[in-house]
């Protein structure tokens, strides 16, 4: 087990997710020795802790040009460390951005990308990734050939990182000239930044509605029995193109990958692109008043019923027994 | 002004061959969902300014090319494919390259993409087809406007919506279904039996080593496929007044309260 993996992060002031420092754990199943890119101010705190995950050094990208989200000048950033060092592999966390930096390495460098991958191993000395596919019911074992291998994981599937040995990284600063290709792209208007704070990565319980709710009004049910929970609120995709629900709370393929401990599914019908973002959950209940939708084909309990009965039932119930 | 989109007929329901891992292809085919609403956006984009031109771009088997009648029926203008058995089993390279080669010489000011497609799922073609033609690339945008030169776009990412612009030329993703295509008329759907599908191969029109495309080119293999074990036993009931307490009563059972 010999070469060296990097790890690409990117920290919202100092705090890296729980699915990037999921990467390192992974790196570390495959390679003796693991360093971070880590995009944005330098920040002690996330250098720390990536230390403490086994990260024995800790590149420095912090441009102005980095500040924003956009792809190019973190390709050029990861393109100028790859050329000067060896890395033969390469983990990132899959999201918007990630996708498109990924994309581009791999056609500047000439190398293989698998994604949507769960996890890592060595196999007989060579790499093997592995995916789940056809709605999770199968898992299909992917290899590189050549190097450096990029290996781009669904997000939200990497789950807490088990202990390593603490390191204290070294640190270095990645000074890149960057081209004028890396600010084609400018940012005219940030996003609000208050819609990234959910919480459905981190949430233990999500209440998830779909287009089953019937109509805006009933976001509230979902709200009130979430609140009784201690839990978050999911959506499926229609009720965010509606215009019900922000879309920082929809889960799916093109929305979050959650897992939390419970999820509750309240008139979603399942179609595979939801499923993939919630599939990992430790326990799934439906409800829905359609006793052939196919979310009670992977659900652990599952109610045939209307979710404006049932659910304000279930919180009702759940409030009464906290008091009691 | 030109404009391409890269659509890709896709199967109509998708299935993983359980013991290659690869798609099966051989059942009727037709153009993403996505790729329409992709379609449609580029149309809404020509229809704004004058003189301008869609283009359809798909790396695709010769058996699909019907499927982007629908496309030149809504109105786009003309269509280029590539095709060729030395394309199959591309990867992201491989599929990239080819679509690069073909766009590059279609010099066109904006090329479109849809969202991921139901199949491959990557959501990467686009950011690597950008990083081939050195152009700036605007993905996941749930809207999208050109004017004086540049193209504005409020993309939808997970942490919330943005706006950004880029210069023309340049690469453009939807994010999703963002623009309904509208419905041909029964003369458009003649008349796109009469617009032209171009047809590129590898050494007419597409000249790149044939080691760089297909299998060949592929720098990812799947190795094996194995099944997983479905979730344990499900409880499935009907709600007859008392769901709810026996929803409680199990999530209490799994120390879930
Ligand atoms: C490229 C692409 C990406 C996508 N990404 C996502 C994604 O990220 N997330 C996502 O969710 N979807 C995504 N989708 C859409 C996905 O395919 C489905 O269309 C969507 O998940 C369906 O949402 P739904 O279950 O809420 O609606 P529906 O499929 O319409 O289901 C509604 C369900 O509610 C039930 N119902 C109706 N009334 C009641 C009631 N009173 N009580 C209880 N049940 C009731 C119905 O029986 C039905 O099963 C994507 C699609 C594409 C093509
Ligand atoms: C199950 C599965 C897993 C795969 N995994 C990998 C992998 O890990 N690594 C890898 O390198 N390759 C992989 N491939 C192959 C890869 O999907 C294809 O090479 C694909 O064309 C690359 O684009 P994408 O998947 O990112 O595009 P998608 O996300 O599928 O499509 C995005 C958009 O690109 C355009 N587009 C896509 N394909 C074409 C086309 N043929 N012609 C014109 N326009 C097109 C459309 O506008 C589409 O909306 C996989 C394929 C399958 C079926």
């Amino acid at each position: 087990m010999t070469g060296r993996a990097l790890v690409i992060v990117d920290h919202q002031a100092g705090v890296v997710g729980q699915g990037q420092l999921g990467l390192v754990a992974q790196a570390r199943a495959v390679r003796e020795t693991v360093e971070a890119l880590l995009f944005g101010a330098p920040s002690a705190e996330a250098v720390e802790l990536l230390g403490r995950c086994g990260v024995s050094t800790v590149h420095l990208a912090s441009s102005e040009a980095l500040n924003v989200p956009v792809a190019q000048p973190r390709v050029e950033v990861l393109i100028d460390l790859l050329r000067r060092e060896e890395f033969d592999v390469v983990l990132l966390e899959n999201s918007s951005l990630v996708a498109d930096v990924a994309a581009a390495a791999a056609v500047r460098l000439d190398a293989g990308v698998n994604w949507d991958l769960a996890a890592l191993e060595m196999r007989d000395g060579s790499l093997v990734g592995t995916r789940m596919a056809v709605q999770d019911t199968v898992v299909v074992e992917v290899g590189w050939s050549g190097l450096p291998a990029l290996a781009v994981f669904r997000a939200g599937q990497l789950g807490p990182v088990p202990p390593a040995e603490p390191l204290v990284p070294t640190t270095r600063d990645v000074d890149v000239e960057l081209s004028p290709s890396a600010s084609a792209v400018r940012v005219i208007r940030g996003a609000d930044s208050a819609l990234a704070m959910t919480g459905l990565d981190t949430a233990d319980i999500i209440v998830s509605g779909g287009r089953g709710l019937g109509g805006p009004e009933n976001i509230a049910l979902l709200e009130d029995l979430a609140d009784v929970l201690g839990g978050v609120v999911g959506v499926s995709m229609p009720v965010v193109d509606k215009g019900w629900y922000p879309y920082s709370h929809q889960v799916g393929q093109t929305g979050r990958t959650v897992r939390p401990k419970l999820y509750i599914a309240c008139g979603i019908s399942g179609a595979m692109q939801h499923r993939v973002g919630m599939s990992r959950s430790g326990t799934i209940v439906a409800i829905n008043t359609d006793p052939r939708a196919p979310v009670f084909g992977f659900c652990d309990f599952g109610v045939v019923g209307d979710l404006t009965e049932v659910v304000p039932r279930l919180a009702a119930l759940l409030r009464a027994d906290v008091r009691a | 002004m030109r404009i391409v989109v890269c659509v890709k007929p896709v199967p109509l329901t998708v299935e993983l061959d359980r013991t290659t891992a690869r798609v099966d292809r051989t059942g009727p085919v037709g153009l993403a969902a996505v790729d329409e609403h992709a379609i449609e956006t580029a149309l809404r984009i020509r229809d704004s300014s004058e003189g301008a031109e869609v283009i359809l771009l798909a790396l695709t088997a010769a058996t699909a090319f019907d499927s982007l009648r629908p496309g030149l029926a809504i109105g786009a203008d003309r269509a280029v494919v590539i095709a060729g058995p030395e394309f199959e089993g591309s990867d992201l390279l491989g599929t990239s390259l080819a679509l690069a080669e073909a766009a590059r010489a279609l010099a066109p000011d904006l090329l479109v993409f849809g969202a991921s497609s139901s199949d491959g799922n990557g959501a990467m073609l686009w950011a690597a087809v950008a990083a081939r033609l050195d152009l700036p690339v605007v993905s996941r945008a749930i809207s999208a406007e050109v004017a004086r030169g540049r193209v504005t776009a409020t993309r939808q990412m997970e942490f919330g919506l943005d706006v950004v612009e880029a210069d023309l030329p340049a690469v453009l993703a939807i994010s999703g279904e963002i623009a309904a295509p509208r419905y041909p008329s029964f003369r458009d759907v003649i008349g796109a039996k009469k617009k032209t599908v171009e047809v590129l191969g590898l050494g007419s029109g597409i000249d790149v080593p044939a080691e760089r495309v297909g299998a060949a080119g592929s720098r990812t293999t799947v190795l094996g496929i194995r099944e997983t074990s479905p979730r344990g036993t499900r409880t499935i009931i009907r709600d007859e007044g008392d769901a709810h307490v026996q929803l409680a009563a199990f999530l209490r059972e799994r120390r879930l309260l």
